[in-house]
């Protein structure tokens, strides 16, 4: 019953592009992120780079409604401005993000944690117990990034690269249409990396899954991703192919020095 | 070099010193409370071990001889703990909620704030003499007294707990369309729940004391007995009940511990 109820509110929602105008966020009386414009066609790869403290992570929590814009618009084509509530609630039902942090209960089990990224289909005054086809959602997206052998122990006692995984999980588990995520290979070693690159890219193909990762290492960025946001002092020093993020262009993004946005071009 | 770490020594230094007149100011305090008090008034104390011994002398042995009538105010006592604890921890957790600077609004931080300090501020006796008055003797007002003390203890310490918990797992969950409802339920109380147990155990523990206390104005229990037994000069049957307590406050130390136990 549930299940059907779901996969209708899931495929109800258009696919997840996303288009950002005149982007503008003030934090602590500085300008964070300054006119940023772009538009992410779906099914695709997008790395956002750029130095420490550049605005990365606020763009992310922009693009999941954590942080409201201060002007400019967010919107989802078939849903409409993300100011608006009904857009926000299934832009964010058909969303899911990866934290920096993996922002997990290091008390409750890896199959607790990852159930957590479910807690939006259940009333939140529920008595019951999670059902038993939630868990065995949960289950499989354990399955997926290897670590099903691990959903009982507690989260707490996984390592640094466990808990990311843990954290993958929890945003696999909604089958998201947009799957957002800030720096979530931080503590991932090279192997796994690139295994889950290639999820991401199997995914991407099967299910047309739009992907926007902050990633800090270049070389990750650059295999992985189609297209690649260079941010620099809040805007955006490059947008193009991943290609074509070439040495000049990564001076640009990564030495602070400004100049116009060179073309908008993604690959098809 | 050498005089970089002269200079870092010295600054070391002069910040230990800097907490030398605080200190004093404290030490001078604690000595004017205990003067004022009549602690250091030697005078006082000139009967006080002989009289001390003998009472102790006339306590002994223990008089259990009445143990049979004590088993219905040994319950009460226990009941009233218990109860006491859960009405006060039930209502305590949405106030707990509500002053919680990173949960709740601020104009209503204030007010439930404010609400749990009036609560708090007023002795659990009091609260025992009025509950007394409107609802008669026995067990019930000891409840209600325990309850309304409980309340605002309780309140503030969950507050507490609850500002201390780590936002990220809650911000994630908003970031996916969690109510706020939702992220108390599935992001803050699995996070705090052990310290939340760990402080309401620590309450049922207080309760049990004050419990027996509360008897002392009619609100039934051993503390009844106790104070009874003093009246009637019967200090052999006041020690057997005092190691009754005893033996009732360390059985109520023995569970919560085990219940600690079993969920940190």
């Amino acid at each position: 019953m549930s299940k059907v109820k779901m996969q209708e509110t899931l495929e109800a929602v258009p696919p997840a592009a996303l288009t950002v105008e005149g982007l503008t966020v003030w934090r602590g009386g500085r300008c964070v992120l300054e006119d940023l414009g772009f538009s992410l066609a779906s099914g695709s790869i997008t790395a956002i780079v750029g130095r420490s403290g550049v605005g990365k992570t606020t763009l992310i929590h922009c693009l999941n409604g954590l942080i409201r814009p201060d002007t400019g618009v967010i919107s989802v084509p078939g849903l409409g401005s993300l100011g608006e509530p009904e857009a926000l609630r299934r832009h964010r039902r058909s969303s899911a993000t990866v934290y920096q942090d993996h922002a997990l209960i290091g008390r409750l089990s890896a199959l607790d944690n990852v159930l957590l990224g479910l807690a939006d289909l259940r009333h939140p005054l529920s008595p019951l117990p999670w059902s038993s086809q939630h868990r065995r959602q949960a289950a499989q997206a354990l399955e997926e990034v290897g670590l099903l052998y691990r959903a009982s122990a507690l989260v707490r006692d996984l390592s640094g690269g466990e808990r990311q995984r843990i954290g993958l999980a929890r945003a696999l588990v909604r089958k998201p249409r947009l799957l957002l995520g800030d720096e979530p290979f931080a503590s991932a070693d090279p192997v796994l990396v690139r295994r889950f690159g290639d999820e991401l890219r199997r995914a991407v193909e099967r299910s047309g899954l739009t992907v926007v990762l902050v990633l800090h290492q270049l070389d990750v960025a650059l295999r992985l991703a189609d297209r690649v946001i260079g941010l620099s002092e809040g805007r955006v020093a490059f947008d193009g192919a991943a290609d074509g993020f070439g040495p000049s262009a990564q001076g640009r993004v990564f030495h602070g020095i400004f100049s116009l946005p060179s073309g908008g071009a993604s690959r098809p | 070099m050498s005089d970089a770490i002269d200079h870092a020594l010295r600054q070391q230094r002069r910040h230990a010193l800097g907490g030398l007149l605080p200190g004093l100011a404290v030490t001078l305090a604690i000595l004017w409370a205990c003067a004022y008090g009549g602690a250091f008034d030697a005078s006082r104390y000139r009967d006080a071990v002989s009289t001390l011994l003998t009472l102790a002398g006339d306590s002994l042995p223990p008089d259990f001889s009445r143990w049979s009538h004590w088993g219905k105010p040994l319950l009460e006592t226990l009941s009233m703990s218990i109860a006491g604890t859960v009405i006060g921890a039930l209502v305590a957790l949405p106030m707990g909620i509500l002053s919680a600077r990173n949960l709740a609004p601020v104009w209503v931080c204030g007010i439930s704030q404010l609400l749990l300090n009036i609560i708090r501020s007023i002795p659990d006796l009091v609260w025992g003499v009025m509950f007394v008055a409107a609802v008669g003797f026995g067990p019930l007002p000891g409840i209600l007294a325990l309850a309304c003390h409980s309340i605002g203890m309780l309140g503030k310490f969950y507050a507490e707990i609850i500002e201390h918990v780590d936002p990220a797992p809650g911000q994630a969950l908003r970031g996916q369309g969690v109510s706020a409802v939702g992220v108390i339920r599935y992001a803050v109380l699995p996070q705090i729940l052990p310290r939340l147990v760990d402080v309401t155990l620590y309450r049922w523990e207080h309760n049990l004391r004050a419990a027996t206390v509360l008897g002392v104005i009619g609100a039934g229990g051993l503390g009844l007995e106790l104070i009874s037994a003093f009246h009637l000069f019967e200090y052999r049957e006041a020690l057997a009940l005092i190691i009754v307590m005893l033996i009732l406050v360390s059985f109520v130390h023995g569970v919560s511990s085990v219940m600690r136990g079993k969920l940190v």
